[in-house]
């Protein structure tokens, strides 16, 4: 039954999403047939920009090839490296699954910075790695090095899809295997992995989906190596966006948008999807169960893999200043300074209020917006699958494709570099995420307890807070816990619409409202080059998304569907 | 008094149409049908959580076809209970009138009293999650009841209880609607419980009422060939084997059945021995023949037996 009082519960969330999501993808097309003359007019082109890109723009090529390399590099080798991972999970054990999802939880610039001062030839790991002829070429300034980073960012997603593919294999077409005398490698090939092929082709799809649109990664390494080299469209979108150029930069994401809207598609494609992986099985592959020692050392290894730029981290920022640069680097400090925290807390202390403020805020606004969309979505139907298909799609499009568009929106509105232009627009970035998993959580809810309030004489507006709320508690836990992660690592949306620190002469002001991720790049770059201090903060950046996950990891762990 | 008048609901393949029903001021009327016959949009629509396409609702001569739930005088029991699992019983209880700004101390006392009746005054400190089943319900029909409804209706309320606790809570919510001189609407699919209960049936198939009156007339005078079959135990056969008459179908209760006499002859099948009396299915000319016989009569399977129908009380129907 919809009545008025749904419509009123639904109606915000929903138009505030559809608004500022359809029209960004409406201006970007219309934007991109534009460029901007000298006197800063916008001028009518047609498909000149199109023409520009692909013809004669002289990094053009190296652009495509290097989106190209992330999309398909990063999927290729998170998949590949999380079907190991899985089945040793599932071997010994689902509590080793929290603590390799802990990528998925860490802000992506702090991952990609702390990857770029392990890797570092000269102060980092990197110079014993160059020694022992582990690598011969400077770690810094290729491009693997953006793929490495989106491979350890993404290849939790695929361990948990092809993980919990696993565990939903029929227990029965287990015991079939066994009493056909199925075992180990053979069982695994014959049984499990064509099974599981759905959960393969989404985990490739998203975790390239991923490697398509990376950002941070480039963002950091740029500052390291210079520009254009390591750029992918996405990028370059960005980069032509700061220079101005707003119709060339519209046409980039209009791409990259067709693009990941396609790659959307296949992802709820796959998710259908009857098709099988058969490959033959060799004869060479043993049919003797695998010893667990062999599991073992796959769990260590990717438990290492994972840990080794916190550690990095963690060792550097408590190096005194002349011990960070000293060559050869030491690994263990001679002695422990905490002058890098001091500094970042001074320096860095306007950076980390705006991103406390505006985490808290977006958490709050999101859970709040996101609670009473995905339950009338799920209870009473509201919007039916095409909303349900569109908040999807939204989750797997990053934000960056909004970016021009809004901020032509937020100069009109007079907010630009204020909190309020991160607080009107981070819940575009939060929402779609926190609305699908509180739909999947009110799935199982007793829509009887929603009668029963009826019957009682509460409203529906009442229903929903004294009732339902108090109910979601678990739901609500998780889709914070995404929210506020988000919020806090956000990168792109406050690049772009934000150019001063926040004013703490005048703090009511409101003004200046640049984040903490902004305060990584920025010590990250050639000019301050403070290695000490930028480990610092990002072990500050670590902290509260952590501290969330843990207080929320059985629920998490439901939401997972391990227990 | 409940009133409905001309309502139509439609639903993908389904329609509920009922033209009139009325349901008097303190009976005790169930609603009995098979599954998909509409009892449940039924109670639905006179709880508020459906409108109706057509027609209207009335209670006491007021229309609460369009109000919406929370504004009718109307307690519902459900099935799985639906208690807040985050209150307690005393706050599961008091929700109706928390809701109508009462004074704490007329809640506390209105709640105590309804807690009383039910017999679960002890149990108002706990959790649902604390209490077993039959607590539960009882529960869930103190909070219906709290707010003192005009009508109290009951969603399959014993079908999650086990036998034994079955035939006691059928009891028990008897008494509370005699004591109480409440107006009770209770769904049910099990035609036994039904009519243990029901001052009235109102029986359904396929979104129509098929007929409405007290059980003993439901099962003496069945208006259909759907009402004599769906109450109790029947036999149908076709009259010229009877030598009855031709082109009609003759149905007629196990207990209308006397073996050991008469002019018909036919094979005993099987016997269910059944304490207070046999069930014994007979073959006669191919045709299955349920009849009741005294505990007491020997009878043996695989032997002949005659037998002879009280026609008097069999029906007869068109084909």
């Amino acid at each position: 039954m919809k009545d008025k009082q749904i419509i009123f519960l639904t109606s915000l969330p929903i138009l505030y999403l559809v608004f500022l999501t359809t029209y960004p993808l409406i201006s970007n097309a219309v934007l991109s047939l534009y460029e901007r003359t000298y006197e800063g007019e916008l001028r009518w082109i047609g498909i000149g920009n199109y023409m520009w890109l692909f013809q004669k723009d002289p990094y053009g090529p190296q652009i495509v090839v290097n989106t190209l390399i992330y999309s398909i590099a990063t999927p290729a080798i998170s998949t590949a490296l999380a079907l190991p991972v899985a089945l040793a999970i599932k071997r010994l054990g689902s509590k080793w699954l929290l603590p390799l999802m802990i990528p998925a939880f860490i802000p992506a610039v702090t991952a990609s910075m702390a990857w770029y001062l392990f890797l570092n030839p000269l102060y980092g790991f990197g110079y014993y790695l160059m020694q022992l002829g582990l690598i011969h070429s400077n770690p810094i300034s290729t491009i693997w090095t953006i793929v490495l980073i989106d491979v350890w960012r993404a290849f939790p997603t695929a361990l948990l899809i092809i993980y919990s593919g696993l565990r939903a294999l029929p227990k029965t077409v287990e015991e079939a295997a066994f009493a056909d005398g199925l075992f180990g490698p053979r069982k695994f090939f014959a049984v499990d992995l064509p099974l599981i092929t759905p959960q393969i082709i989404s985990a490739f799809i998203l975790t390239a989906l991923t490697g398509f649109f990376t950002f941070d990664p480039i963002y950091i390494g740029t500052a390291q190596v210079g520009p254009r080299l390591l750029d992918n469209l996405a990028y370059y979108a960005y980069e032509s966006f700061t220079s101005g150029e707003f119709g060339y930069s519209a046409t980039l994401i209009v791409i990259m948008t067709i693009i990941g809207t396609l790659l959307s598609l296949a992802y709820v494609k796959a998710l259908s999807t009857k098709t099988f992986i058969r490959l033959p099985i060799p004869r060479w592959i043993p049919q003797k169960e695998v010893p667990k020692a062999f599991h073992i050392m796959v769990l260590v290894l990717a438990l290492t893999f994972v840990a080794v730029p916190f550690l990095w981290l963690i060792l550097v920022s408590i190096k005194s200043p002349g011990e960070i640069i000293q060559v050869p680097p030491t690994i263990i400090p001679l002695k422990i300074s905490l002058d890098n925290y001091i500094q970042v807390f001074t320096t860095g202390l306007p950076f980390l209020l705006v991103s406390t403020y505006v985490s808290i805020i977006n958490t709050l606004i999101t859970l709040l917006l996101a609670s009473t969309a995905a339950y009338h979505m799920k209870v009473h139907g509201v919007g039916g699958t095409k909303l349900l298909t569109y908040i999807l799609y939204l989750m797997s499009t990053p934000t960056l494709i909004y970016i021009v568009p809004l901020y032509l929106l937020l100069k009109v509105l007079g907010v630009l570099n204020t909190l309020w232009a991160l607080v009107i627009t981070y819940p575009i970035m939060t929402l779609p995420y926190a609305i699908w998993i509180l739909y999947n959580y009110y799935s199982s809810f007793n829509k009887q307890i929603d009668e029963a309030a009826l019957a009682d004489g509460l409203n529906r507006v009442k229903t929903f807070l004294k009732v339902v709320l108090p109910l979601s508690k678990s739901g609500l836990g998780v889709a914070g816990l995404y929210a506020f992660l988000f919020s806090w690592g956000a990168l792109i949306f406050p690049l772009a619409f934000t150019s001063t620190p926040y004013n703490l002469e005048n703090p009511l002001s409101l003004s200046g409202a640049q984040t903490f991720s902004i305060f990584i790049g920025m010590l990250m770059s050639p000019v301050t080059m403070s290695y000490g201090a930028v480990a610092a903060a990002g072990v500050i950046s670590i902290i509260p998304p952590l501290t969330y996950l843990v207080i929320v990891r059985r629920s998490l762990e439901k939401v997972w569907g391990m227990s | 008094m409940l009133h409905l008048k001309n309502i139509r609901k439609s639903f993908k393949g389904f329609t509920l149409k009922i033209d009139e029903l009325i349901i008097p001021d303190k009976s005790y009327v169930v609603v009995l049908g098979p599954s998909g016959s509409g009892k449940t949009t039924l109670l639905r629509l006179i709880a508020g959580f459906e409108t109706p396409d057509e027609g209207s609702i009335y209670l006491n001569g007021v229309d609460i076809t369009r109000l919406p739930p929370w504004k009718r005088d109307v307690g519902i029991v459900f099935q799985n209970y639906a208690l807040y699992p985050h209150l307690t019983v005393f706050d599961n209880i008091a929700m109706p009138l928390k809701n109508r700004k009462m004074p704490k101390d007329v809640i506390k006392e209105k709640v105590e009293q309804i807690a009383e009746i039910l017999g679960i005054k002890d149990q108002l400190h706990k959790y649902p999650s604390q209490l077993s089943g039959g607590q539960q319900q009882r529960v869930a029909i103190a909070r219906a009841l709290v707010k003192e409804p005009k009508i109290l209706l009951l969603d399959e309320p014993l079908s999650n209880l086990d036998a034994r606790l079955r035939l006691e809570v059928r009891g028990f919510l008897k008494d509370l609607q005699r004591r109480l001189g409440a107006t009770v609407l209770h769904v049910t699919h099990d035609q036994e419980e039904a009519m243990a209960l029901g001052d009235m049936l109102i029986l359904l198939s396929q979104g129509k009422v098929e007929q409405v009156g007290p059980p003993a007339e439901l099962y003496t005078k069945p208006k259909s060939l759907f009402v004599f079959n769906f109450l109790g135990l029947s036999n149908l056969v076709p009259g010229e084997v009877l030598g009855v008459g031709k082109g009609v179908t003759v149905g007629f209760r196990p207990e209308d059945v006397v073996l050991g006499e008469g002019d018909y002859e036919a094979v005993i099948v099987r016997v269910e021995y059944l304490g207070p009396y046999q069930l014994v299915e007979l073959d006669f000319n191919d045709i299955k023949i349920k009849a009741r016989a005294p505990p007491s009569l020997k009878i043996e399977e695989g032997a002949k037996t005659r037998f002879r129908i009280d026609l008097n009380r069999a029906h007869i129907f068109p084909k």
